[in-house]
């Protein structure tokens, strides 16, 4: 590890990008608006901003502290930090969860970074202007471009073929990854992160000069009062639990990501300010930004049946409705093309931070250098990426990873992380850590909040999207696993993905465990 | 003869830069506005001031970088 150059962060401004480029993605300007739409407009904003100051906020910086903390005792990793806060040999383990979570999640994502870039040439060549008011035209290119119709369809693909961005787009990611912390991620955001803002910005003062976007702003925005009355529509359940998965996966909190970035962070810096920093920058794309654009657009141009039933899905309203609404605006093709291009910033800033948190396990555990983990990450993404691409049919492996870890194990290690910080570290001690160095003075009650708070939501959302998923008889994710041979080959090939991780946290431990042996260092 | 000429192109202008399905029924209420200035607000001057906050704060030495933990592995 002595051997072992460092890596650091630049500037404070360049970690809280990079972080807000971690948490902003496709779901803070597609998911979130057909959400919001979705339920009752208004209404919807109440259990979100709840769900930001009980769940986001006090979680992101549950991340931050266990970051810096492990960071300051010498570990980048998860496995390393996790041991370093709880002296048990189960924890590095649960740290292989923070290495398959931002791994397994890149395996599909880069392919849906590539599916923006793609959208985003189309747009700009002319070649995505499939005429106004036929749907099934837009249907049919996402399905040919995807190839959702049979399993290795894409690899003969001729026309249409998102083969070229996908090595775009992995050349990319792994060249600025390649580059190092301060040098390719930090370097990358710095522009990306403003020119996303600025792309994103021309877009909404398109979308606001369009005749008569006020009915548009209408149905996002009024708290519309279709089930009775707006208390009566505050009182549906299924909306809070939305609003906190919402707030949950937009902040990007649970994926072993922030943890990582932050390890990298002084010790006396702060952390208690970046983090909300960062959150609010991520606040501030999907609401300010996400919240103007898509639903007020797509409801002027499509009306309201369409959209409703477009919201439900980010695919379906981003890849099918979206081209549609371009073509019917005026200058809609150069609108659809910064559209899709802040939307391929957006991911890009995203996968690149999946990325490293593993690159951190490689270089630390197996004192590994840079090349040679980025060669051993490079050959074991783009076997799962390759896998993903394969079973394309109506995207039933995307869906499954998706499901399996950009889900299920997230609420799995963001209750493990605030079970750490508030049970383990302690809140004493967790605040002292938030406190040390901070520019902000974060109120006490926060670390109740932390301490009980949190760990009850956390788990009262996944116990009942739990029972949701075991009840629902048409996609039940537990009978696919046995009745559809490529579900159950794909959960197979995230277990061997874990199981390399846990091998390599095995090995790691031994090392670290050695050194401490030898009296070489505090670990 | 001038007034049809016009009314065609009127249409044609209309027809172009018009969105095709407009609906009265969600104009932006009150209630909607609210909602609306008080999320993007609160975001929007959120994020505003946790930049000026960092602005203010940030000086040469708070650079973030790890050169604290070096004397330790060195050790």
């Amino acid at each position: 590890m002595a051997e072992q150059s460092r890596q650091n962060w630049g500037t404070r401004i360049g970690v809280i990008l990079a972080v807000t480029g971690s948490a902003v993605g496709l779901g803070n300007f597609l998911r979130f608006p057909g959400l919001a739409a979705k339920y009752e407009g208004g209404a919807f904003m109440i259990p979100y901003f709840i769900a930001f100051f009980l769940l986001g906020l006090p979680l992101a910086w549950v991340e931050w502290s266990l970051g810096r903390y492990g960071g300051a005792r010498g570990f980048n990793s998860a496995p390393g930090i996790y041991r370093a806060v709880w002296k048990s040999r189960l924890s590095p383990y649960v740290g292989a969860l923070a290495m398959l979570v931002p791994v397994g999640i890149y395996m599909f994502y880069v392919l849906i970074e590539a599916w923006c870039l793609g959208y985003a040439w189309y747009m700009a060549t002319g070649q995505l202007n499939l005429g106004q008011g036929d749907k099934t035209a837009y249907i049919s290119f996402f399905s040919s471009f995807v190839g959702d119709a049979e399993n290795g369809s894409i690899l003969s693909a001729t026309e249409h073929s998102p083969l070229v961005f996908i090595a775009i787009c992995v050349f990319v990611n792994f060249f600025l990854i390649y580059r190092g912390l301060n040098k390719g991620i930090e370097w990358f955001c710095s522009w990306a992160m403003p020119a996303l803002v600025v792309c994103a910005l021309i877009v909404l003062v398109r979308v606001l000069t369009l005749p008569g976007i006020e009915s548009g702003l209408g149905f996002m925005w009024n708290p519309r009062t279709s089930s009775g009355s707006f208390w009566k529509s505050l009182a549906n359940g299924e909306m809070w639990l939305a609003a906190a998965g919402q707030i949950f996966f937009s902040l990007s909190v649970g994926f072993g990501i922030i943890v990582n970035y932050a390890s990298y962070v002084k010790r006396d810096a702060d952390i208690a300010l970046s983090g909300l920093t960062s959150a609010a920058g991520n606040e501030f794309c999907e609401v300010g930004l996400g919240g103007m654009i898509v639903i007020p657009a797509a409801f002027l141009f499509l009306g309201a049946t369409t959209v409703m039933q477009a919201s439900d899905s980010s695919f379906n309203l981003g890849f099918m409705t979206l081209p549609m609404v371009f073509a019917s605006m005026p200058l809609g093709q150069y609108v659809g093309t910064l559209f899709f291009f802040l939307l391929f910033l957006a991911a890009l800033t995203s996968s690149l931070s999946m990325l490293q948190p593993a690159i951190a396990l490689l270089e630390e555990g197996l004192s590994l250098n840079r090349r040679a983990s980025v060669a051993v990450l490079g050959f074991i993404t783009f076997i799962g990426s390759g896998f993903v691409l394969y079973f394309s049919k109506s995207l039933v492996a995307l869906d499954t990873f998706d499901f399996w870890v950009g889900t299920f194990c997230i609420y799995i290690l963001a209750t493990f992380q605030v079970l750490l910080f508030g049970w383990v570290l302690g809140i004493e001690r967790g605040y002292a850590e938030i406190s040390h160095g901070a520019e902000i003075r974060i109120p006490y009650w926060f670390m109740y909040i932390i301490k009980y708070v949190s760990p009850v939501y956390l788990l009262a959302i996944f116990v009942i999207w739990l029972y949701q998923q075991i009840t629902e008889a048409k996609a039940n994710r537990f009978t696919a696993i046995y009745s559809d041979p490529v579900v159950l080959l794909s959960v197979c090939f995230l277990l061997a993905v874990f199981g390399l991780f846990a091998l390599l946290v095995s090995q790691s431990v031994r090392r670290w465990t050695s050194a401490a042996s030898e009296g070489g260092n505090s670990r | 003869m001038t007034w049809p000429v016009l009314q065609l192109l009127a249409q044609a202008v209309e027809a172009a830069t018009a969105p095709a399905t407009q609906t009265s029924e969600y104009h932006l209420t009150l209630g909607g506005w609210v909602v609306m200035v008080f999320s993007v607000g609160f975001v929007t001057g959120l994020l505003g001031w946790c930049i000026w906050r960092v602005m203010r704060e940030s000086t040469p030495e708070k650079v973030h970088s790890q050169i604290d933990v070096e004397p330790i592995d060195k050790a």
